[in-house]
């Protein structure tokens, strides 16, 4: 059985600060949704209240239509996985996974029979019976997991759990982890900070900035068409680049926005200056400062040098208006879905 | 390090540990060597190939030594059982509270240890005897208690902040309530605290004088018992028992060692 998970003008402040700030909501039964920001910005409290641990000041958390704001974290069937994993350091691996059970009062054998299938599935069955502290971060990554998995809850949380993986590991990890999700046709909320883990992951992506959701949407939409500035900002391993253009209206600041991608360096368009230079996989990134001033980071496929003029031009570019993103008439956008 | 440099570090080991074990062995001296090699004498001997354990058996069958020996073994299990008992819970609130709360208590916590025991005992003592408590090992040990509790809390309290909340919380999403996460996952990684705070009360009430002289003077504890003796001119019996002060100290201290040792939590939480 899969489960919907709706929050509800949720909010929660510690102190003076809010952290989250009526947010709403909506999780589709089976969805693998991911929570992206930067640090600092609520995304463990986020999950932190859908798992019972901190109480929201308002706002309600419903699952498949049930409130469970009032009930506490053992009540309301949800698994989460911590960053840090919180492997249980007295117990085994058998122990650790064993735990959900034991505290739901499943049969010996019950708890036998799905521990060994789900430590099968992720192939952690050899060291079943070692003290978490003798295994590997990759095997205690999967402890952490298979103690999420072992019973049967209606939502997994997922806190930054591929972060303290190795690179490589942390690759195998996520394909791994987003098999499983389809397997289990389960719902998942998933926070990072990582935008790959998030693009190669999530069915949806909500982007929380402020206590509230700058965007819910797929991740490639919010990319190519980010409906703020801050967002096309965070976006990408470059933020978006920014030129300030006359409008002529004058009803407020009007920009233009384009990735350093969607640029064709020739001889028209912005003269610019190079003044540095990071290649990456055989294409060159150049932060430049342009003649009227905005500095912008654009793409080339040629190796420049620093001091070098430049002119490029934006092949595509977006217009945002008070930091707003504009949509033209006649743009193909694909239908980010509204700020939430 | 090089063999000088560790040849050095033994020397100077050595020699602290026989500057800490000298008292010890005179008491061993004293207690299984014939008087007239140690008490006799003007310059006992250091050292000697003569050993009795008359002197054990007179001392420990002619002044009574067992009711102050159950006495003193009561009053100690009671007094490091509350520690305990009450300094799990307070200790385990005090890491979970902000930290202006907590570093305020647990300074507040040691106002009865600032004072001189003899500054409390006396009121407590005149309320005792109207509850009946004077003489009884229960009172000697609730007074003690004023003295251990504080440590034990904050010992405790130590343990608990080094014991990651994510766990906690681990545990009650697994579905552990709040009483299974405090006994089945918190209080077996909070161990090493609570062998420290039952260890350290236990063994200030084992050597405790004040409380005890002054709230059970008739029915004496060991340390009493030894001070009696001592003023009546006793050594002999005076040094048997306080062999069998020292040995339980030296027994409990192995047995709880092990938790004392770091390395307990490592391995369950990574980052």
């Amino acid at each position: 059985m899969t489960y919907k998970l709706e929050l509800t003008k949720v909010s929660k402040s510690y102190g003076d600060k809010k952290v989250i700030d009526d947010l709403s909501l909506g999780i589709e039964p089976g969805e693998f949704f991911v929570v992206l920001g930067p640090s600092g910005e609520g995304k463990s409290t986020l999950l932190k209240l859908i798992a019972g641990i901190e109480q929201p000041d308002s706002g309600r958390i419903l699952v498949n239509g049930v409130d469970v704001t009032s009930q506490p974290p053992n009540k309301r069937n949800i698994a989460m996985v911590f960053q840090s994993y919180a492997l249980y350091p007295n117990m085994t691996v058998r122990g650790n996974i064993s735990f959900p059970l034991r505290m739901h009062g499943a049969s010996k054998d019950t708890i036998r029979g799905k521990v060994e299938s789900v430590s099968k599935l992720l192939k952690i069955d050899s060291v079943l019976e070692s003290p978490v502290s003798k295994i590997s971060g990759g095997q205690q990554q999967r402890v952490a997991l298979a103690r999420a998995l072992v019973r049967d809850p209606s939502v997994f949380l997922l806190d930054e759990p591929l972060s303290n993986l190795d690179a490589r590991v942390r690759l195998s990890a996520r394909a791994e982890l987003k098999r499983i999700q389809r397997e289990l046709n389960q719902t998942f909320v998933y926070v990072t900070h990582d935008q790959k883990e998030a693009a190669s992951l999530a069915d949806r992506v909500g982007v929380l900035h402020g206590g509230k959701f700058e965007c819910v949407s797929r991740y490639q939409d919010m990319y190519e068409a980010p409906l703020t500035k801050w967002l096309g900002d965070f976006l990408g391993d470059f933020p978006m680049n920014f030129i300030p253009i006359n409008s002529g209206s004058g009803d407020g600041a009007v920009e233009a926005g384009f990735r350093p991608e969607w640029v064709k360096v020739g001889s028209e368009g912005f003269h610019a200056e190079v003044e540095a230079i990071e290649s990456s996989g055989g294409l060159y990134y150049l932060f430049c400062v342009t003649h009227e001033g905005p500095r912008v980071v654009i793409r080339d496929s040629v190796r420049r040098e620093v001091g070098e003029e430049i002119r490029f031009k934006p092949v595509k570019q977006l217009t945002f208006r008070n930091g707003m993103l504009v949509q033209t008439p006649g743009e193909k956008l694909s239908e980010p879905s509204s700020r939430a | 390090m090089t063999t000088i440099q560790r040849v050095l570090v033994y020397a100077g080991a050595a020699v602290v540990t026989a500057y800490f074990l000298y008292p010890l062995y005179v008491l061993l001296l004293v207690g299984f060597a014939p008087v007239q090699y140690t008490l006799d004498k003007i310059y006992p001997a250091q050292f000697t190939m003569h050993y009795t354990l008359a002197n054990l058996v007179t001392a420990l069958t002619s002044y009574g030594f067992i009711d102050p020996l159950v006495k003193s073994l009561k009053t100690a299990f009671l007094v490091g059982g509350l520690s305990v008992a009450l300094g799990f819970p307070a200790g385990y609130g005090l890491s979970r509270v902000s930290k202006k709360v907590s570093s305020a208590a647990s300074t507040t916590l040691f106002v009865v240890n600032m004072m001189p025991a003899i500054v409390i005992a006396i009121p407590i003592s005149t309320q005792f005897v109207r509850l009946g408590l004077y003489g009884s090992f229960v009172g000697v040990g609730l007074a003690q208690e004023l003295v251990a509790l504080p440590l034990a809390t904050f010992i405790i309290y130590g343990t608990f902040q080094a014991i990651p909340r994510e766990l906690e919380y681990q545990a009650r999403i697994d579905g552990a309530g709040v009483g299974r996460t405090m006994l089945g996952v918190l209080a077996p990684l909070a161990k090493p605290g609570i062998a420290a705070a039952f260890l350290l009360s236990w063994m200030l009430s084992w050597d405790e004088f004040t409380f005890a002289i002054l709230l059970s003077p008739v029915h004496p504890t060991i340390p009493i018992l030894i001070y009696h003796n001592i003023q009546r001119g006793n050594l002999l019996a005076s040094t048997a028992f306080a062999l069998f002060l020292t040995l339980p100290v030296v027994a409990i201290t192995i047995m709880l060692q092990k938790y004392l040792k770091g390395e307990y939590l490592s391995g369950g939480v990574k980052g």
